[in-house]
């Protein structure tokens, strides 16, 4: 689970956190409103993504380490739509769980936003778009970026309580390491469950309805006609 | 390989399973009681520094009563998440079928 639990961030530490969150947050809805008046055809596809944040963060999953996780669900979001609408998205599933489910609250909600709703999309953006330009084959580079998406959602969380908290001996460094193993170990089976289930997510979506994915830039064209060629072998 | 990604994705769910059964026998076999949220864990080691959350989330909603209305409340959101996918890839696929056949 990559919540903060609430109170467990001291000033100015949630504080920061929330500045850093805000503007994101505030962009995403910017950017929201613009594809809710000019690209209407793709609401649906935001509706899977949303769909999928939801189903895949209530889930929580027992891990290798004998303590159980959430995956994060962010990755069809983050790589069709971009980050700064995942952090809406995001948002908004933090903030159900901080106000009826006492996971996470709302001064960590910053952090906790950094982590699985910001930063989180962001490299599995990033690293899909940049893997996708080096023509790696398309399954794997989702693979992989959904895999780092869960997982940097966790170091992060892992980086933000160390921040908070540096170890007495060895200060942040020592930290960081000790709440990476908590966080991150336990993090890496359930991330490469999650990659393969957005693997097979988007087999789907380009089975059913790939004008979506072009239409978000996800796939160029005859990309998309060698991605479909090689699904109906 | 039509379902190759299918495959994969099962057999790496078995194997978690598996995994997670041998754990668990492990640490019953220890006599401990395992499988808390990573969450908790985390918070554990920094309540162990001393330190005391100063604020809670019963200081503005609540604190889920019991274990059960949790689940409840979990298994809500993901019902939710779960009408949203089932319905847009339900219109989806019989948007494609009448689009192949129109009859």
């Amino acid at each position: 689970m990559m919540h903060i639990m609430e109170g467990f961030l001291p000033s100015p530490w949630w504080q920061i956190w929330w500045i850093l969150a805000l503007p994101c947050l505030i962009y995403g809805f910017y950017k929201l409103k613009k594809i809710m008046e000019t690209n209407r055809e793709v609401l649906p596809l935001l509706g899977v993504a949303a769909g999928f944040i939801f189903v895949l963060s209530a889930l929580k999953l027992p891990s290798v380490t004998g303590s159980c996780s959430h995956p994060t669900g962010t990755a069809l979001s983050a790589i069709t739509f971009g980050p700064w609408i995942t952090a809406v998205l995001g948002f908004i599933v933090l903030l159900f769980q901080a106000l009826f489910l006492a996971h996470g609250g709302l001064t960590t909600l910053g952090a906790n936003m950094v982590s699985m709703a910001i930063v989180g999309p962001f490299v599995g953006y990033y690293v899909y778009r940049g893997l996708n330009k080096v023509n790696v084959n398309f399954f794997l580079t989702v693979f992989i970026a959904a895999f780092l998406c869960d997982l940097m959602t966790y170091v992060v969380t892992a980086l933000e309580l160390a921040l908070a908290f540096p170890a007495v001996s060895g200060g942040l460094l020592a930290s960081f390491i000790a709440f990476l193993s908590v966080f991150a170990v336990t993090q890496v089976p359930i991330a490469i469950i999650e990659g393969l289930v957005f693997v097979v997510i988007f087999k789907y979506i380009i089975i059913l309805k790939p004008d979506l994915l072009l239409k978000m830039k996800v796939l160029t064209a005859d990309k998309m006609e060698k991605v479909k060629g090689g699904l109906e072998e | 390989m039509k379902y190759l990604f299918e495959i994969i994705t099962v057999i790496a769910l078995i194997v978690f399973t598996g995994v997670f059964l041998y754990t668990d026998t492990i640490i019953q076999a220890a006599g401990g009681e395992g499988w808390e949220g990573t969450d908790g864990v985390g918070s554990e080691m920094v309540e162990e520094l001393g330190y005391e959350p100063w604020i809670d989330n019963s200081d503005y909603t609540f604190t889920p009563p019991s274990g059960e209305i949790e689940s409840c409340l979990f298994a809500l959101q993901a019902v939710f998440g779960g009408l949203l996918i089932g319905w847009i890839f339900g219109s989806w696929a019989t948007e494609r079928r009448i689009k192949k056949n129109p009859n």
